[in-house]
Order: structure tokens, then sequence, then C-alpha cells
């Protein structure tokens, strides 16, 4: 008789016809004594069975010759019946009394995990990734249930649609499940044998969280990360993670939701202890020998026990293999990048359409460089302007112009410029505060219900009306303050021309200082909240001693905070649509989690140097380079009797600031119009959670737009979108981790990364943002609202920054980026404060150890590693 | 030369037509201070309205036609600009599936 049910231990590696790969990868592990929980596997005959009792064999025959517009709609069908209709009682026997077996062998009540296992999941490059179901914590009354539902998985319009677009004949796959005792974990997590981003083969990197391991998993926890030797399994690095939330194994009484806050004394303890660590690496490592390729391994710890949940092939996509299915040429946009160090969710990724010339590719911002290269007039091949791109450097490079390119050239700019004219001109002269009416704006499309987060981008970023102020188009006021690159230009021909031996940044420190600046008063809103902090001893106590979320508890609860609260709500309403990664819609705005701002009131509690110092020693900087340039000048014909030349560059230097000013609140502003967006999305979110039809926060935003509009009218329901967002989620950490490319279809130069050795030191390059040279201790900060401690003259190195990091650049002494241009947020502050930066330089924050002597030149963009921590 | 002045007619008209705009979304643009801008705002409209008026009552016959050609051909591209800009985003969402 052909097997309709099996134990996993009576299946093995080739058993996956039968048992689907999952399935038999599963039994394989066991049977060979790994520690994988017991259970069973109702085989791909029964799921044949069954469809011959309810006669949908010639249906699934039918399927491949139907038209396409019928195919969903045929496959409902089969679904609904698949799902709906009892299984035949036989078989509906053998299952119930397999699990009757499983509870008898465990002499204890269980719930269990059912799974399916794809008789086709091993198909080619056909993953199958979250198109059929998973169910958690099934009890023996769900179970047939759950198992008729992961076979109508197998019918989803989105199983159907990823098998058509692959070619695979519907027909032919089968569907088993796998029935395994949930394990309630402790601790849980992930182990790698090779480091699937590097490719290493000398690391195992292990992950960890407390409680199940979904939340890991689906990224909506940050675990503690080790790097272990492979040969010794030494520790090589290891980072403890702020765990705020954990799935827990266990519902209290009157509990619905398993995602639960991690108790205040857990969070910060690591998951695992060194024996457990161990454990874990021998047994991923036993799983690598076993099936002789490196493993991603998914494991458990219950009771101090190790449980094996599942363990496959690393599929490592490298960051060569992005894009690699794209034609064409990009570059990442380097004025750009600190804002996308990570790629956008989907939900971000499908509202936020970019202007023609940008492409998104999986979810990273790219340029264009075919579509710049038709547009340009120049002589230029497409690798000299990527390169220019990539690097934006302040001198623009010298191409030759292109003369039969003129022509048509010449038609498409005076359209352009025809286009944009009058914004050109309405523009030239605006009053600080000009763009205050977009506030309004925002306030008016947020309480709009009929607008959907859709329309709220059409209306605030992208089309305004005709009769809209120009204040309510912020991102058309970025447009047209890029002018300040052409006014930047003619500043540095003006002093270069007529005082060659000036200071190197005296262009910088001319276009620096404008009043009015919104990130800059944003910047001293924190510093005067903070003063605000300090006046009171206990609010100062209560922000020092405390996590920032429980400060802001207590503060509220403390009737001395008042003024402080007050304050603080001020701030909030003029910067609450700040965010830490704001161009990201899934980033909580400061409104939503006040603590954020409290994390740098402490920053700056931290600290006594005071802002206005720094503020002080550029302005005084900036009058000395008057001075110096005006002496100059007196030497050449007439500048003594009219003071013509001094006068041009005081005018051209306005421009830059006026220019740069607006770019800066422009882009404060339109931050602004995503937070509306946001709202909305957290609305519709808030509904959907409320009708379950979603069930984590975020989620959302693992979903595309019309995926939620199909979940707002009943098209879907939770079980369509489970595993999409789950492994949208998965998808989204690779690539967080990974990082973009820097560019797709075209070969950059190698000379941004390399770190080279020199007389002793390592150096690493980069690109010079700030001029100045320092030496002293690096501290490699990671999240501003961690690691806070920066003494003064150490050097910070960072992955990126952004207004978070602000306080930050009070105390030190020089920056190193690892993303970023010259018009980055770490170069545009570091010249505000006269210190030394050096961006773009590659994996800074692990080529440089917290205690190493490094000395930063930001006139070159070199950073040299001059004595490492032990030494130093 | 009679067709070169009468494009150069052309050119200033959609010239003036740019700044005779520019001028009347001064209002708008800074209407929220306009207490503190107003003498610079009505300037403007009153100088490249005078200009228009004044240049116009100066040329004769085709000239004086072109010009307002000039005038009116840009007065209508600008305002086909936001039109075609909706279209071309409505195009976009609906390539992207939003909504």
């Amino acid at each position: 008789m052909t097997a309709l049910v099996l134990s996993l231990d009576e299946v093995g590696a080739g058993d996956a016809v039968l048992v689907g790969g999952k399935g038999a990868n599963l039994g394989e592990l066991l049977r060979n004594g790994f520690p994988v929980p017991p259970g069973f596997v109702v085989c791909a005959h029964a799921y044949a069975r069954v469809l011959e009792v309810l006669d949908l064999g010639a249906a699934l025959r039918q399927l491949d010759s139907a038209p396409p517009e019928e195919i969903v709609q045929r496959c409902a069908v089969i679904r609904e019946r698949l799902e709906n209709q009892d299984l035949p009682g036989d078989l509906a026997e053998l299952i119930l009394a397999a699990h009757g077996r499983l509870i008898e062998s465990r002499g204890r009540p269980i719930v269990c995990a059912v799974r399916s296992s794809a008789t086709a999941e091993d198909l080619g490059a056909a993953s199958f990734a979250g198109q059929h179901g998973t169910y958690y914590y099934v009890a023996a009354a769900q179970l047939l249930k759950k198992v008729r539902q992961c076979w109508g998985s197998l019918w989803s319009p989105e199983a159907v649609s990823y098998r058509a677009t692959h070619g695979i004949d519907h027909a032919s796959v089968s569907m088993a499940v796998v029935v395994q005792e949930m394990i309630a974990s402790e601790v849980s997590g992930v182990s790698f044998t090779a480091n699937p981003v590097s490719g290493a083969r000398d690391e195992v990197i292990i992950e960890s969280s407390w409680g199940m391991g979904a939340a890991i998993v689906d990224g909506r926890v940050t675990p503690d990360s080790y790097v272990l030797e492979r040969a010794d399994l030494r520790v090589r690095s290891q980072r403890v993670a702020d765990k705020r939330l954990m799935v827990a194994a266990h519902l209290e009484a009157g509990q619905s939701a398993r995602l639960e806050e991690v108790p205040h004394a857990m969070r910060l303890r690591e998951s695992l202890t060194p024996d457990l660590l161990r454990t874990v690496a021998q047994w991923s490592l036993k799983c690598e020998s076993h099936f002789g390729k490196p493993q991603d391994v998914e494991w458990a710890i219950c009771d101090g026990c190790f449980y094996l949940l599942q363990s496959r092939p690393i599929t490592v996509m490298g960051r060569e293999d992005i894009g690699r299915d794209v034609t064409g040429k990009y570059v990442l946009f380097k004025p750009l990048v600190e804002n996308f160090t990570d790629p956008y969710t989907p939900l971000s990724n499908n509202l936020l359409m970019l202007p023609p010339g940008f492409r998104s590719i999986h979810s990273w911002v790219y340029v264009d460089v075919d579509a710049l290269l038709r547009l340009l007039p120049f002589k230029v091949s497409a690798v000299a302007l990527a390169e220019h791109l990539y690097s934006f450097e302040q001198d623009a490079p010298a191409w030759k112009v292109s003369i039969s390119k003129l022509p048509a050239l010449f038609v498409r700019g005076l359209v352009f410029l025809l286009a944009i004219a009058v914004l050109l001109l309405r523009t030239r002269a605006l009053p600080d505060g000009a763009l205050d009416s977009y506030r309004a704006l925002c306030a008016k499309v947020d309480v709009d219900s009929s607008m959907s987060p859709g329309d709220a981008v059409v209306r605030l970023l992208l089309v305004p009306k005709l009769s809209d102020p120009v204040g309510n188009m912020p991102l058309m006021i970025n447009l047209a303050a890029a002018r300040f690159m052409s006014r930047m230009r003619i500043l540095r021909r003006l002093v270069r021309r007529w005082a060659p031996d000036v200071r190197a940044d005296a262009e910088t420190l001319l276009g620096s200082g404008s009043e009015g600046v919104l990130s800059a008063e944003m910047g001293r809103g924190i510093w005067a909240l903070a003063q605000e902090a300090n006046r009171n001893p206990r609010v100062r106590a209560m922000l020092l001693a405390q996590a920032p979320e429980r400060a802001l508890a207590e503060l509220k609860r403390t009737p001395e905070a008042a003024a402080f609260l007050r304050d603080l709500d001020a701030f909030l309403a003029q910067n609450g649509h700040r965010a830490i990664k704001e161009f990201e819609l899934r980033s909580p705005r400061w409104e939503e989690n006040p603590a954020v701002v409290l994390g740098m009131v402490r920053n700056y509690l931290l600290i006594e140097t005071e802002p206005s110092i720094h503020e002080k020693k550029a302005t005084e900087a900036r009058a000395a380079l008057i001075d110096d340039l005006r002496a100059r000048l007196q030497a050449l014909p007439l500048e003594r009797a009219f003071g013509l030349r001094l006068r041009l560059i005081l005018f051209f230097a306005e421009q830059v600031r006026y220019f740069l000013k607006m770019r800066e609140n422009s882009r404060f502003y339109y931050i602004m119009g995503f937070g509306v967006v946001r709202k909305k999305v957290l609305r519709i979110e808030s509904e959907l959670m409320r009708q379950a039809k979603l069930k984590c926060k975020d989620d959302i935003f693992f979903l595309l737009a019309n995926e939620v509009t199909g979940l707002q009218t009943g098209r879907l329901q939770w079980l369509d979108v489970e595993d999409r967002i789950r492994e949208r989620r998965i998808e989204h950490i690779r690539l967080c981790k990974m990082g973009p490319p820097k560019s797709i279809g075209i070969e950059l130069p190698r000379k941004y990364a390399p770190a080279t050795q020199h007389e002793g030191a390592t150096t690493l390059q980069g690109q010079p943002a700030s001029p100045g040279a320092f030496e002293g201790l690096a501290r490699v900060i990671l999240d501003p609202s961690i690691d806070v401690e920066l003494a003064p003259g150490e050097v910070l190195v960072a992955p990126y920054t952004d207004p978070a990091w602000t306080p930050l650049f009070l105390t030190a002494g020089a920056a190193v980026v690892e993303v970023g241009s010259y018009l980055s947020h770490a170069g545009t502050v570091a010249r505000e404060f006269g210190m030394p930066c050096v961006v773009d330089v590659a994996e800074a924050t692990h080529k440089i150890r917290t205690g190493d002597r490094i000395a930063v030149d930001g006139n070159l963009g070199s950073v040299r590693i001059l004595a490492p921590k032990a030494d130093a | 030369m009679t067709a070169l002045l009468q494009f150069a007619a052309f050119v200033l008209g959609s010239y003036l037509s740019i700044r005779m705009i520019a001028a009347l979304h001064g209002p708008v643009d800074v209407w929220h201070m306009i207490g503190k801008t107003w003498p610079r705002v009505v300037a403007e409209i009153v100088v490249w309205g005078a200009a228009i008026a004044v240049i116009a009552w100066l040329m004769e016959g085709t000239y004086r036609t072109a010009f307002f050609w000039g005038l009116a051909v840009y007065l209508v591209f600008y305002l086909s600009l936001l039109p075609l800009g909706r279209l071309y985003w409505a195009r976009r969402r609906s390539e992207r599936d939003i909504d």
C-alpha cells in the first residue's frame, strides 16, 4: 500500500518526491541522530488521494490551457474545495493516529507546527519562497484544518502566479505536510557555517535572541550576534543587542498576541552562555559536515537542550549578484547614499516613486547612467560619469563638450529651462519661513480621510496645484536649490583666481554659517532642552540614570519635570516629524517616540562642550578669512579704491549660503510630507490589526500598496499575506546586512576600497568632506541611541550619520564615516564645527576598533591606523 | 529682417510672460508673510505688468502680434505643465499598481 502518513524518522534525503524537500531534509537529520523535534509527514500521496476524492484531476489538467484571466478564478475554486471539504475518513484517522502517537511518545500534551513541504521545491531556481502555508501552535482540534490549508496554499493566487512566471506546470506540483512538536524555546536563533554576506568560510555566524525564533527570522528583533572562528570556535567578535521584543513560547491568560516586550533586566543580557554558543556552533558544523555544504541552521534551546529546527544550504547571493537580471548601467548617487544605507521596505519602495533618471534596484536608489549620458552635452564615458556620480567631489571634472550632441540637447535644455523658469524666479529671494505653508498643507492632507497614502504622496511630494505657494513644493525647491553648485563653482574660481594661496577650505568656510538653517535650529532646540534638564537636578538624574523610554515614563509622573516636558512638547511640535533614517516610511517619527529625542538630550548632558563654542569658532574663522582676503586683494589694481573683487566674492558667498539653506530647509519640510504618508499608513495598519488581517506592528511595510488595498477590501486575508511578509522581512534583513553594490552593470575603478600598508600603518582611503588633520583615539559608534559615550578629542567612527548623531560631533576631534559625500550630513556638520571629516571609508567600523590610535586627514580623505588598540 | 524682429518680439513676449507669471505667483508664495513683503511683491507685478503694457503699446502691427503670441504661447505651455505632470505620475502609479 502507498504510504499516506510516515513518521519523520522513516524518511530520508532520497524521499523528496514522497515527502517534499523540507520533510526529506528533517527526516534525514533525525535518522542520523540530530536533535530534530519528533513528528510525522502527511505524504504527497495523501494529497493526490484527496484530489481524486474531490474529483479535481480534470480541473487541474485543464489549468495549463486555460486563458490567463481565468486561471486565478479556477485556482480559487480548487483552493476553496481543498480547504473546506472534509478529508476522507481513513486518511483523517491515519493523521490523527500519528498525532496521537506523537503525543504519547512525549508523555504530555503538545502543540504542533504544521509546515508545507512541496514536492516541486527543488525545481531548479524556483524557491517557492513564501508561497506555501506554515502554521504554528496548532492544537489537535485544528490539525486537520491546517493540513487542508497547507494543501490549499498550493493554489493561492501568489503560488499560481509564481508557477506561471517560472514556467512550472500546475499539475506537476504536489504537497506533503510536515507536522512536528512545537519547541517552547527560551532562546532561539539562526547560525551560518559560512558568512552569508562576505562568503568567508573561516567564520561561523550565530544570531540569537530570547523566545521563539520567528522574531529573529522576520527581523522584528535585532538579535545578539556572534562571529566565531571556525577552527577553534573562539569568539572573534560579538555584539549584544538591545532585545526589546520576543515571541513568547507560552501565552499568559487573556493574552492574544505572542509578540511581547522583553523584561527590562534581560534586554541587554547575552542570550547565549559560552557553553550554549559552543553547542550551537558544533551542531551547525555537524549539519554542514553531513550535507557537505555550508548550512543555514535554525535552532532553539528549551530547558537547556539544543533542538535543530531546519538546516538548508546557504543560498548566498553576494553583492555581485545583485542586479544581475537588470539591464543598463546604474551607480549609487553619493549625495543620497547616507539616506539610504538600508534598502527601502517594500511599501516605501512601492509608494515613493522616484523621478526619471533614478531607479530602485532591490529597493536601493540608483542613478541611471545611460539616461544621464544622453542628457549631458559632454564626451564622457559611462565609467567616468559613474565615477563622478559616485564620488561627487567638489571640483567638476573637465569634460570636453560634444558638438554632435549639442543641437538635440539645446532643444531639450531649452524646454527644461522653460519648464522650470518660473520656479527659478519664484525661488530667487524667498524670505525665511516661506515653506511654513507646507505645514498647513500637511495638516489638511493628514485629516482628509478620502486621500490614500498614494494620493498623499502625489499631493504633497510630486504634483502641486497651480495656485499653491512655492512653499508647498519642497521637492521643487530642492531642485531649484541645486543652483548652489554653480554659485559655489563661481565662488571657487573667483577666490582661486584672485587669492590662490588663501586657506584650502576658504570657499567652504565662506559658504557656511547661515542663520535660519532648520537642522541647525533643531540641534539648538535639543541643546536648549538639555539646558532645561540641567536646571533641574532630578530631571537630569532621571535622564542620565535610565534608558530614554523609562526616563520618559518617569518624567511624566514627576511634577518637577513639567517645565521640561512642556519644552519637549514645543520642540516636538516643530520637529516631531523627524526620525532616524527618516526617508523610510517604516521609521518611527520623534512625535511617536520622543524617547529618541531624550536620548539626544542625554548625549548633550554627558558632554561639557557648548554648541555655541563651535559656532563662535567658525564665525571667528570666517571673519579672519574675510580680513585675509581683503588684505590679499588690496594688492590688485583698483581694489583698494572700489573693493569690487571682495564684494563679488562676498555676493557669491551669500548666494551659496542662501541656496544651501534652501536645500537644507526643503529637506526638513518634505520629511514632514513623509510623516503624513506614514500616519496614513499607520491608520490603515491599526484598522487592519483590529480586524485581525494583520498580526504584527510594521508588517504593513512589507506589503505592496495594492496588497494593502486588497486587505482593506477583503480581497486578501492574513493567510494570503503572512508568508509574503515573512519572506520579505527575511530578504530585507539580508539586503540590509549586505549593503548595496556601488554600481550595477558597470565596473568602477577600485580606487575607493582598498586598505594599504605604509610604514607599518594601515591607511584607509575615503573622500574628504571637511578639511583639517587630527590624531586621536577612535570610538566606533554604531547606534547613537545606545552607544553615547564619546570622550572629548576622540575620533567618531560611524556607519552613517543623520541629525540624531549631531550631539556627538560636539566632542569629537574628527569624524570618519562609512558612507556619504561632501554634501552629506557628516560633512555639513563637520564643516560647521570646523573639524576634519572623511566620508566613504569602506568598512570603517569593521577595520577600525575602539581604542585604535588613528590619524584623520580631511584634506586628502585618508585615515591611518597608527597603533591598534592593544598598543595604543 | 522682419521675420527676425518678429521672432525677437516673440522671444521677448515669452520672457515677459515668464516674469509676469512669476510675479503673479508672488502674493501666493509669501501669503503668510505678505504684511512684511508686500512692497516687493506688488512692485514686481507692477513693473512686469507695466513693461508688458508699454512694450505692447510701443510695438507696431505684426511685431505686437508676435509679442502677444510669445506671451500666450508660454502661458499655455506653463499651464499645460501641471496636467502633464499629473498624467505622468498617474501613469507611474498605475504601472506600480498603487491603489
